[in-house]
């Protein structure tokens, strides 16, 4: 199975030692098309970051070395990328970055309230605060965004809606990755996957690259 | 070719459809939540109608909303491509709902001349409320809209490849979907016949007959059994019965346990006149199948109370060894 057939089925795919003679923006463009948002490099790398050292408009800001929660990226913006590739660069066996899958809770059956639920960024952004909604058709696909932190509820079921969306996360199945060899690499989707990490003892030990994808090949 | 050197930016947020349909969902959010108030309903229903109209018919092109070049030069159409004329400061405007929806029925076949019409009709109770000291939501007791307006809604929706569940979720969209089909039914017109029929024997009745079963009727429609209506044959209290569409609601009042839930009606009596009509499509054709919210009040402690357990005392036995 091709690995944008393994990302399309089951939302993620994991690839030990990824071409390890491949820079981490060739290895991408060999996945797919590598999308820039907003900065001059397509890749950038994951440091941990203690809290005081970090701005508080990021994760790291506001959880410093501890578990970050689960999210999807740039869930504040109209149109978030679709894909996100992880890769190794410095590897640790002791943290985990985790992913539970958006499918189960947000399909119509489950969570009624979903499609009403708006929210917007809780401070400006790059496109003011639009008005969001957590799950959204896009074509034929649905389109999940979730960031307890930048989301703030915009409508009267969204505040029972997150915390709805909050208890069902607890149940969902939880995949546990460990990047600790170089080249490692973590493909998946960013409209249907929730990611986190787990807390970091020692900060020194890990840098992951992170390059988003417009498309798979 | 011939090109111009002018590069279009993006769309005016007046007219992007996209940013118009971000209010869409909002506006149901907020109309769902007021299902118990009349005017608040009605107008969140409005604004919701108005703006997903908008929103379709700006994804067919956003210049299509823009106000007419006859009356404010060219400006609004040139913001609505994306073009930024030289001068003063422009503010776009667009043209009116009447408009919009004129211009829906004559893009989308299925936008039909009722559509059309409501919208025009349920958008002006919008203006009227905003721009008069009339009440238009207020003015009726019941939503008798309602079918209509989720017909409405589903048909433009539809224009846009969304079904009712994307805005509604799928609970709310399964009461509208039945209202719409209940108000489709055209055979459930022939209960106004009946009653017309039921009208016309009350009519025949004498004075003190008359007096007699509406006095009957009254006792009879106690509030606990039934939601309370007016007979439309005879005009007496009488009640319609139905079943629960949403899950309770449960709060607390003055220290009692209050749970509310919505309820479509399913069937009508009237002990005055003898009129009973039975299906939400007929009570629908003949103006009695808005939905109603029941409560009922209970002790917390009888509520929340967990069943004893008895096995640590002796058995009941009145009977003496």
């Amino acid at each position: 199975m091709s690995i944008k057939h393994e990302v399309q089925k089951k939302g993620w795919a994991w690839l030990r030692e990824l071409e390890p003679s491949m820079t981490h923006i060739e290895a991408a463009s060999k996945l797919g098309v590598p999308l820039c948002m907003g900065c001059n490099d397509p890749v950038h790398f994951l440091r941990p970051t203690s809290q005081a050292n970090a701005d508080d408009n990021s994760y790291s800001g506001n959880y410093g070395l501890g578990e970050f929660p689960f999210h999807t990226d740039f869930a504040i913006l109209k149109a978030p990328p679709r894909y996100m590739y992880l890769r190794c660069e410095v590897g640790s066996s002791n943290v985990g970055t985790l992913l539970k899958d958006g499918f189960p809770f947000s399909g119509p059956k489950h969570l009624s309230l979903l499609a009403r639920a708006t929210v917007r960024p809780r401070r400006r952004t790059r496109e003011g605060r639009p008005l969001l909604r957590l799950v959204e058709r896009v074509s034929d696909e649905r389109r999940i965004r979730w960031d307890p932190l930048y989301l703030a509820a915009a409508s009267p079921s969204a505040k029972t809606t997150i915390d709805e969306v909050k208890q069902r996360l607890q149940d969902t199945k939880t995949e546990r990755f460990v990047f600790d060899k170089y080249g490692d690499t973590l493909v998946l989707d960013n409209w249907r996957m929730l990611h986190a990490r787990e807390f970091i003892s020692d900060p020194k030990e890990r840098v992951i690259a992170r390059c988003y994808l417009e498309s798979l090949w | 070719m011939v090109t111009a050197n002018i590069e279009p930016q993006e769309t005016n947020k007046a007219y992007d459809s996209d940013a118009i349909f971000a209010k869409v969902g909002r506006y149901a959010d907020y109309m769902l939540a007021e299902k118990e108030d009349v005017f608040r309903f009605g107008l969140w229903s409005a604004l919701m109608l108005e703006h997903l109209a908008r929103s379709v018919l700006g994804a067919v092109h956003p210049a299509l909303l823009a106000e007419e070049a006859e009356k404010n030069g060219f400006n609004s159409l040139a913001l609505s491509l994306g073009l930024a004329p030289t001068g003063k400061r422009l503010v776009p405007k667009s043209i009116a709902i009447s408009i919009v929806a004129q211009r829906l029925g004559v893009l989308f076949e299925t936008i039909t001349k009722e559509d059309v019409n409501f919208i025009k009709t349920h958008c002006g109770k919008r203006n009227a409320e905003l721009h008069s000291g009339e009440e238009p939501f207020d003015a009726v007791q019941s939503i008798g809209w309602e079918p209509e307006f989720h017909r409405t809604i589903c048909r433009l929706l539809n224009c846009i490849n969304m079904e009712l569940s994307d805005i509604y979720g799928e609970e709310e969209a399964e009461v509208a979907n039945k209202l719409i089909v209940a108000y489709a039914d055209a055979s459930a017109k022939e209960v106004l016949g009946e009653i017309e029929a039921f009208k016309r024997d009350w009519d025949a009745r004498n004075e003190e007959e008359k007096q007699t079963h509406l006095q009957q009727a009254l006792l009879w429609a106690q509030r606990n059994q039934g939601h309370r209506l007016d007979c439309p044959a005879c005009r007496s209290v009488a009640l319609a019965f139905g079943d629960a569409v949403s899950p309770a609601n449960v709060t607390l009042e003055d220290d009692l346990v209050v749970e509310r839930f919505d309820v479509l009606p399913s069937h009508f009596e009237c002990i005055a006149c003898g009129l009973k009509i039975s299906g939400l499509s007929r009570l629908t054709a003949a103006g009695l199948g808005d939905r109603y919210s029941k409560k009922s009040y209970s002790d917390p402690a009888e509520y929340y109370a967990i069943e004893p357990d008895w096995s640590m005392y002796e058995e009941d036995n009145n009977e003496p060894w």
